[in-house]
């Protein structure tokens, strides 16, 4: 066996298997970071709730529930492997009588593995993103909240106008580094048949027996994605350092 | 009648008794300096007002009624009593116009046009127009604390709460923050006013209130409590002139 004509194979009869992979890896990072992102806010907000003294009874207990339910999730998804959550995912959906197979059927790629994994990689990421979020949410000065109540805003208001901005601003190197870990570690998704790059190279090194020359082909297109991405995050993070908007420092706090 | 009247407030932080029975009031047009010894609970009694804290007991009476009592809307109160901070806490991620016209427009609910108006109007009032689309960090102290004046006259409150408002400033700085606070003064302005300035008290307050250990230890008309002060006045008076 050559690795040179393996390579030649694989370039001339499956490159099209290799760029539906990149897609569907993307695919993954993308719509799992966004959203996840989106997600892991409320998990925050959920996990951050503050339970007073004087809160009525039925205040106390549902917000004993979604805090109790919020730092159980960010535990659990935190404390065991995507391959395993995926698996369990999987059958745990045929369990219910939901089988992926039989979710866009016919589709070649994009197909209901691809809908589970997108929700697989979706709720994962979000328990990180809990985190992210809440540190950022950490590094937000008191007084900005003071200064908000005082004049009047809700702390409704004052979270999503004021507090989550600045969080946000502050967890942008974070949050860019999920996305790599993201490209990266959506290969497991492969256990459940999820057509994505890893995916991909296994279909095709079962096919031709090239094993060392399809896996050689995607950690190289894996590190290309990898650093083509901190290319783009630093590219947007000099683009908003440019803004007025997000040079801002933070005041330090006093103590009064 | 007064405009405010605080009654009887107590105050306890983990055990401690910070505000022990606080009571005093306020006349429109009034402004009065609460002086005193850090840790006397003096900026404890401002924030009971603009109830950012809670007070344990006693009761505080705007306008003839309790903002205490249970089914207030405490922020329709916040908006109604601004506070003034000597952090500034101006918000980082808006710019200074922004941070005039938010609240105009969540709390008050004013049309877009009028907030920027109004908004405008004070910052050209504590002579900071020009910088309407500069971000806080790119101002001065001096600077960020008449903008926040500014923010907070956006409110048209009924009363100005100032919780040290130039502690964290350059002796430089001070007397401009000192000349807006001055010319609201003589314009009519109902305020409360924390501040280690006793000069600047002096000159600005109708009446003194000076705490002691969380205690009204002195509550007169600023002639008055220069002239014929208590025995604790005097020591405190003693030490902050020296």
């Amino acid at each position: 066996m050559n690795l040179g004509e393996d390579f030649a194979r694989l370039f001339g009869s499956y490159a099209r298997e290799f760029f539906l992979g990149i897609a569907g890896t993307l695919l993954l990072s993308v719509i799992g970071t966004g959203v996840g992102l989106l997600l892991g806010i409320f998990l925050a907000l959920g996990k951050r709730l503050r339970i007073d003294k004087t809160d009525p009874w039925y205040q106390k207990t549902w917000k004993i529930v979604v805090k109790t339910l919020s730092i159980s999730y960010s535990a659990v998804i935190r404390g065991t492997p995507m391959m395993v959550q995926a698996i369990l995912f999987k059958y745990g959906c045929m369990a219910l009588g939901v089988n992926w197979n039989n979710v866009l059927p016919g589709i070649d790629v994009f197909n209901g593995w691809m809908v589970a994994g997108l929700i697989v990689i979706t709720l994962n990421t979000t328990a990180y993103m809990g985190e992210v979020v809440l540190s950022g949410l950490r590094g937000v000065d008191v007084g900005q909240e003071e200064g908000a109540r005082s004049l009047g805003l809700t702390s409704t208001q004052t979270f999503w106008s004021i507090i989550l901005p600045q969080a946000l601003r502050n967890a942008i190197p974070t949050i860019g580094n999920e996305w790599i870990v993201n490209i990266k570690d959506s290969s497991v998704l492969n256990v459940i048949g999820v057509a994505e790059l890893y995916f991909e190279a296994y279909m095709a090194a079962n096919e031709t027996y090239a094993f060392m020359a399809s896996y050689l082909i995607i950690a190289v297109i894996y590190l290309i994605l990898t650093l083509f991405s901190n290319l783009v995050l630093k590219v947007v993070g000099v683009h908003l350092e440019g803004k007025k908007l997000f040079r801002f420092r933070h005041q330090a706090r006093a103590a009064s | 009648m007064s405009i405010l009247d605080v009654l009887n407030l107590r105050k306890s932080f983990d055990g401690e008794l910070i505000l022990d029975d606080v009571s005093f009031s306020l006349e429109e047009g009034e402004c009065l300096c609460i002086l005193g010894n850090s840790g006397s609970g003096k900026s404890t009694a401002l924030r009971c007002v603009n109830l950012l804290t809670r007070p344990d007991t006693g009761d505080i009476v705007f306008e003839g009624k309790s903002i205490l009592a249970p089914g207030v809307n405490e922020n329709l109160v916040r908006s109604k009593m601004t506070m003034v901070f000597q952090q500034f806490n101006l918000f980082a991620n808006m710019s200074v116009l922004k941070n005039c016209v938010i609240a105009q427009r969540k709390v008050l609910h004013r049309e877009k046009a009028l907030a920027e108006e109004i908004a405008r109007k004070q910052l050209s009032r504590v002579g900071l127009l020009e910088k309407a689309n500069a971000f806080p960090h790119e101002l001065s102290g001096g600077q960020k604390q008449r903008v926040a004046i500014a923010r907070s006259l956006c409110m048209d409150p009924k009363i100005l709460l100032f919780d040290e408002p130039t502690s964290a400033l350059d002796p430089m700085m001070v007397a401009e923050v000192c000349n807006v606070m001055a010319s609201l003064r003589q314009e009519g302005a109902t305020m409360i006013l924390v501040t280690h300035q006793l000069e600047f008290a002096r000159k600005i307050a109708s009446r003194i209130l000076f705490l002691y250990k969380g205690k009204v230890d002195m509550l007169a008309p600023t002639l008055e409590a220069f002239a014929n002060p208590t025995p604790r006045f005097q020591e405190f008076l003693a030490v902050e002139l020296k």
